[in-house]
């Protein structure tokens, strides 16, 4: 069973900042209001694709709020991102590196 | 001859209607007084002493080629914010050539004037000023901050150079940028190569968490903590810059708080008291770092990755600079390799200014 959470239509087409005081669509929200949540209702085996197709952009530090801020709050661990959690970008060049560059900022937490 | 009361309440009455008039005059006495020692007064005759103080851009308004004298005009904008008794005029007169990267500094800092003391200044000379100068700044916003409008400007004003309305936010704004992004530069340049969203968004987030922060200046609470956005383009030639501005205490100041030991490192300690006096080495040092302030290794990443790195995507020439206080960094490609340089200025300039130029062929 997977779940599917779409940026895009679910947060906002408009991420950008780490902290909610960076702006009203940072990481920080990102992770707090919608990821924790939804990986919380995880159930056994079920998998979680956060799809980023549609987005205008991202910068680093929502990415790493979002995805490798989970392990640094102790969330989840490295083991479940890689495991449960996948990213898809819909083929949009612009994201290309993204799912890259999320695997490097979870690779970095120590 | 007043005839002395002979009843005790009338003595009383006396007395107190003396009292009363005693008073309603000491109380007239003290306001007529007090009228000639206002200090409304005394600021009002040093404002009409001051009323003949203009502000004279040079000839070159351009950062790239007149960087000192294009400081000093800021400068004395940012004096008339700070000092709450100063005024001046405005003339752009004798301005030939105007560099849209100085245009915009001096939109951030009348703007930045307008927040602090609600006051434009007013501009001199317009009706001689050069059509095509008035043409650009009126297409960047710049009359918003002068105490007049376009009118009695000369008609006129052709060019290749076109500039864009600033836009302006304290936050990471994504969809201001996006809004701007479709409004301005789509249009023009259908679809824009690399990430430009993450760019300038990154951008803003340092402005947001690193900027400001200093807060030691008396000034500050009433300074908006701001960025500013705006680019130009040459239509036929497809070139394009896009500019961000801040006008906080700069990269070089924010960097040695809580990076001190891996400067250290990267420069080694000899010479590592003149390495810090240095803002250009600074500038290329917080790109090999990342400039986050908060110590933290996660943070910091956008300035390498995003704000320089959007350069490494985009697949055409292009050059990256970032200006802050003396110091000039410089990353360049023309679509396969890359090259880096430093440049020092003898003057200081207040806040951080980035910009991305962009050869679309």
């Amino acid at each position: 069973m997977n779940q599917t959470i779409s940026v895009a239509r679910d947060f906002s087409p408009y991420p950008a900042g780490r902290f909610r005081t960076d702006g009203k669509f940072s990481g920080q929200a990102f992770r707090e209001d919608l990821l924790q949540p939804r990986i919380r209702d995880l159930a056994e085996g079920e998998t979680l694709t956060v799809a980023f197709d549609g987005v205008k952009g991202c910068g680093s530090s929502v990415i790493d709020e979002a995805f490798a801020g989970l392990v640094r709050n102790e969330v989840v661990t490295k083991e479940f991102l890689r495991t449960r959690i996948s990213i898809t970008t819909g083929g949009d060049a612009r994201q290309a590196d993204l799912v890259e560059r999320v695997k490097q900022n979870i690779h970095d937490v120590p | 001859m007043k005839k002395k009361p002979t009843t005790a309440s009338g003595r009383r009455w006396n007395q107190a209607h003396a009292e009363l008039s005693w008073k309603a005059r000491l109380d007239h006495k003290q306001w007529k007084a007090g009228q000639r020692r206002t200090p409304g007064s005394r600021r009002q005759k040093r404002d009409a002493q001051r009323e003949g103080r203009v502000i004279e851009c040079p000839e070159i308004y351009s950062l790239e080629n007149n960087h000192g004298r294009v400081v000093s005009v800021l400068n004395e904008i940012r004096r008339v914010a700070y000092n709450p008794r100063e005024s001046a005029a405005f003339d752009m007169s004798k301005i030939r050539e105007i560099s849209p990267t100085a245009a915009l500094l001096t939109v951030a800092e009348l703007d930045r004037l307008l927040a602090m003391k609600s006051t434009r200044l007013q501009p001199v000379n317009v009706s001689t000023w050069d059509p095509n100068v008035s043409r650009k700044l009126e297409e960047m916003g710049f009359f918003d901050f002068l105490q007049t409008t376009t009118q009695g400007q000369p008609e006129g004003g052709e060019g290749r150079t076109r500039y864009v309305r600033f836009e302006t936010g304290s936050l990471a704004d994504g969809e201001a940028f996006d809004r701007f992004q479709q409004t301005h530069l789509d249009p023009v340049f259908e679809e824009l190569p690399g990430d430009l969203y993450a760019a300038v968004t990154e951008a803003m987030v340092n402005v947001s968490q690193h900027a400001y922060r200093d807060g030691r200046r008396r000034h500050r609470r009433k300074e908006p903590k701001r960025w500013w956005l705006s680019a130009s383009f040459e239509v036929e030639e497809r070139r394009m810059s896009v500019m961000i501005c801040d006008l906080g205490q700069g990269i070089p100041q924010t960097l040695p708080r809580m990076h001190r030991e891996q400067l250290r490192e990267l420069i080694g300690d000899l010479g590592f008291s003149e390495f810090l006096k240095d803002d250009a080495r600074m500038i290329r040092a917080a790109h090999e770092l990342g400039r986050a302030a908060s110590g933290e290794p996660h943070r910091g990443k956008g300035l390498p990755t995003n704000i320089r790195g959007y350069l490494d995507g985009v697949g055409v020439p292009a050059k990256y600079r970032v200006l802050s206080r003396r110091g000039e960094y410089v990353y360049e490609t023309d679509g396969a390799r890359t090259k880096e340089s430093t440049i020092a200025h003898s003057s200081l300039l207040s806040g951080t200014l980035i910009v991305w130029e962009l050869e679309l062929q």
